[in-house]
């Protein structure tokens, strides 16, 4: 173990610590101002209700969750009333510590983490909620202050929640990096959308009486289980295209990896381009999607020790355009094929020409194709592969090569040949056994 | 009777219900709720909720629910579906296409039928509804809805199958692909239905949010399924794209083998299984092309084809069928092997009469001769029977 990862471990296990003190702290205060919540069953089936929507929030776009656990918080706010819902409230957070990843793995680290988050992030989200709710019991006249409230204290919950996320992770692992708050506007206003919800139902129940409860507990489900099961199958359809991916790799040794660090390549350029999480979705599934299409060309081509005539060239690129066309059968699949099969003429054509997302492939595509080595040359070094990107930066849009070179310098990340000599000694060797091909 | 009549006849029939469901409205009390109620039905049709197979259902189910606990007069609510459901069939047929229009006709005429004969049964057994309080209403609202939901389900697997043989498993299938998104529709007219009268226009927010999300998580887990099929059909149709197998084969043997499936009696889920196994099961020709590879037995490329489709976690069912759709169903002198999945054999058989047809140019009934006369050794005789019967219903000739 490295001495930066154990530094890293303690810092990490003494702001755990930290949190775990100030959430525990901040209950203890909770439980000598607030009541406890009643009717007690009623705080148990909406709890229950809460750890299960929280363990299954689905992954609906790149890095996005959704759970429905944000309806329920607010639900129990406004069914407990003023005097207890904090404390009930806050109670039915803490329980999201228990997260089934360090459940498995039995990591206690993050859930003191977890649950100190939890807790601070809560108690500032509904005590700005209770005082939108009346002193009185609950009436009709007093909704639209219960919809409004649950919107604006969601985004304080998700405020304070984001900034001690950002916090752990800069202490802890000073080289990730996370999207900045204001760019997951996806994200605030679903929050926003579940909480008003999640006010009304509580009003629903605290007006109408306790036949809405299984009604409400039935509309989480059915949501919930939509979702679970659309999480599913994209994951599904995304092990399916990857396995496909590694058939390629396996079938041309010298690519195995390319596909992956094309992904990645792409997903950092355009998120430093400020692409929307849906074209980011829409540019990753073209980076996995980009050399599918040689599963068609002979494998005696695919192998080949050498670079490829003119004729073998057109072959090759006859197959793939072929395999284009089936994919583009795909509805889904169409807009990804055009962004991959656009990537192969991007050098060809003038950056106007190009959609950004087919020139962020083309460039991931070439800067990763310079910096391994491959059956007829070797990698060159990284700033060789820089440097031979900003002459083709008219034609790939200088914003793009910028973006890309931006990207991999400010996360310190090496890639190719370590320094020239090697790479020449490689390409010595390389040229070898093409001869001797 | 001759076609020109039975057009006659239906559109008279059709322009005579929004009439007779005026005169049940006036009868139930109110015209003006009925002509609610109607407006409720028609709008039902303008959005449609797929269910697990990817089927369209309307809103009615949500409607009607509404109206039971809305109303006391099931007379209402029976003349406002008389008005409202042609007129939004017609918008349905109009928007989405006549296929749509079976998915719902007769099904949900019958299933409202069902559910109102529950609802009347129900009340002559426990008396008047205000005596037995909103959670008695609620019981027999929930009955009745259940009809709705069984019968419609019986309905659509009665109706469009019946030459076949119809098992009676068919109808929990197709009532558990119904199942969430009946229950989205049902929770959410039901608390429609509660709250209106407290909480007044609110109650349109409380019970449509939760019903937004339920669609939107149905909707998009259709998207993803139909999507998903889309890919690996593409990629199914890649060695088809090197040159190696014959146009459409893929295609061809995946629609073939689903039919037999079906015909013999497979779940959704195994008809699935077993048209993915068919898309892919020549997948390993495209590691099989290289010229160094001399020769391969067909049980090599099974092999192969099953090595790269269990790359991905979620198809090693579908590997394990394509592994063993080249083995024989039964060795001379020895039994059939309990360990073969029927699912391979269907492909087998779906993959030779489709070759026999296509690339050896041979004729229908003499392609599943050929599998006649392999069958109880190399196919599994059942499974022939099951393509006779299926190219019996599709006319082919001379089978």
């Amino acid at each position: 173990m490295t001495t930066e990862t154990i530094s890293q471990r303690r810092r990490g296990a003494f702001l755990a610590a930290t949190f775990a003190v100030a959430g525990g702290a901040t209950l203890v205060v909770l439980l000598v101002f607030q009541d406890l919540p009643s009717p007690w069953w009623l705080w148990v089936t909406l709890a229950v209700a809460f750890v299960v929507l929280d363990f299954g929030a689905v992954e609906v776009n790149d890095g996005l969750m959704v759970s429905a656990s944000a309806m329920v918080t607010f639900t129990a706010a406004v069914a407990f009333g003023r005097d207890s819902a904090m404390l009930g409230v806050v109670l039915m957070a803490a329980l999201g510590l228990l997260q089934p990843q360090d459940l498995r793995r039995r990591r206690w680290r993050e859930p003191a983490a977890n649950f100190g988050q939890l807790v601070l992030s809560t108690a500032a989200g509904i005590s700005i909620f209770t005082l939108f709710l009346p002193e009185g019991p609950i009436e009709v006249r007093n909704l639209p202050m219960v919809a409004v409230g649950a919107a604006a204290s969601s985004v304080v919950y998700d405020w304070v929640n984001f900034q001690l996320v950002v916090l752990y992770v800069r202490l802890v692992s000073p080289d990730r990096t996370g999207r900045p708050w204001t760019k997951m506007i996806t994200n605030h206003l679903t929050l926003m959308v579940l909480a008003s919800l999640g006010g009304l139902l509580g009003a629903a129940y605290l007006l109408k009486g306790p036949t809405t409860l299984p009604l409400i507990l039935v509309t989480y489900a059915v949501g919930h289980v939509g979702l679970v099961s659309y999480g599913r199958m994209r994951r599904s359809h995304e092990e399916t295209v990857r396995g496909f991916v590694k058939v390629v790799e396996a079938l041309d040794p010298h690519t195995k990896g390319h596909t992956e660090r094309v992904a990645h390549f792409c997903r950092i350029t355009g998120d430093r381009l400020g692409l929307d999480p849906n074209r980011l979705e829409r540019l990753r599934w073209a980076a996995l999607l980009h050399d599918v299409g040689k599963l068609a060309i002979p494998a005696p081509l695919l192998r080949r020790e050498g670079p490829l005539s003119e004729d073998e060239r057109r072959m090759a690129s006859d197959h793939m355009a072929v395999v284009d066309d089936v994919l583009s059968e795909v509805e889904f699949l169409r807009p990804m094929v055009a962004i991959s099969a656009q990537h192969r003429t991007a050098l060809d054509r003038g950056a106007d020409e190009m959609p950004v997302e087919a020139r962020i492939l083309a460039a991931a595509d070439a800067f990763d194709a310079m910096t391994s080595t491959r059956s007829y040359r070797a990698a060159v070094t990284q700033q060789e592969a820089f440097d031979a990107l900003r002459t083709v930066a008219d034609r790939l849009g200088a914003e793009v090569v910028g973006a890309l070179i931006g990207a991999i310098t400010d996360r310190g990340e090496a890639y190719g040949s370590p320094d020239a000599e090697s790479s020449a000694e490689v390409a010595r060797l390389v040229k070898e056994r093409v001869l001797r091909a | 009777m001759p076609e020109r009549y039975r057009t006659v006849v239906g559109a008279f029939g059709w322009a005579m219900a929004p009439a007779a469901g005026c005169v049940i409205g006036v009868l139930g009390g109110s015209l003006g709720e009925t002509l609610i109620a109607a407006g409720a039905f028609v709008g039902a049709h303008l959005i449609t909720l797929p269910n697990s197979a990817g089927r369209r259902l309307s809103l009615s189910a949500m409607v009607a629910v509404a109206a039971w606990l809305l109303t006391d007069s099931s007379l209402v609510v029976i003349g406002g579906a008389a008005i409202g459901l042609p007129i939004g069939l017609v918008l349905i047929r109009l928007r989405l296409g006549p296929k749509a229009v079976t998915n719902l006709f007769p099904a949900e005429s019958v299933a409202l039928a069902a559910a109102v004969g529950v609802l009347w049964a129900g009340r002559l057994a426990i008396g008047s509804i205000d005596e037995k309080g909103e959670v008695g209403h609620l019981i027999l609202v929930t009955l009745a809805a259940g009809a709705w939901y069984l019968v419609a389900a019986f309905v659509r697997v009665v109706l469009p199958i019946r030459p076949r043989r119809v098992f009676r498993r068919m109808v929990w299938w197709e009532a558990l692909a119904d199942g969430p998104a009946y229950l989205a529709l049902v929770s959410a007219g039901a608390l429609f239905g509660l709250t209106y009268p407290v909480l007044g226009w609110w109650s349109v927010p409380l019970a449509g949010l939760p019903y937004a999300f339920s669609h939107l998580a149905l909707d998009r887990l259709a998207q993803t399924r139909r999507t998903y099929r889309q890919t690996i059909m593409a990629l199914g149709r890649i060695p088809e794209a090197g040159g190696y197998v014959e146009e459409g084969h893929a295609r061809r043997t995946a629609e073939l083998a689903r039919s037999i499936g079906a015909e013999m009696g497979f779940g959704p889920f195994r008809v699935q299984r077993v048209g993915y196994a068919a898309l892919l099961h020549d997948v390993g020709r495209v590691v099989l092309n290289d010229p160094s590879i001399a020769e391969y037995t067909q049980r090599d490329l099974a092999q192969w084809s099953a090595a790269i489709i269990s790359e991905s976690a979620s198809l090693e069912s579908v590997a394990t069928i394509v592994a063993r759709h080249k083995d024989p169903y039964r060795r001379p002198g020895e039994e059939r092997d309990p360990e073969l999945p029927r699912e391979a054999q269907v492909v087998q058989v779906a993959a030779t009469f489709d070759r026999s047809v296509v690339r050896n140019e041979v004729g229908p009934p003499e392609a599943l001769e050929l599998l006649h006369r392999g069958a109880a050794y190399d196919y599994d005789p059942e499974v022939v029977a099951a393509l006779r019967r299926v190219l019996q219903r599709r006319a082919v000739e001379g089978v």
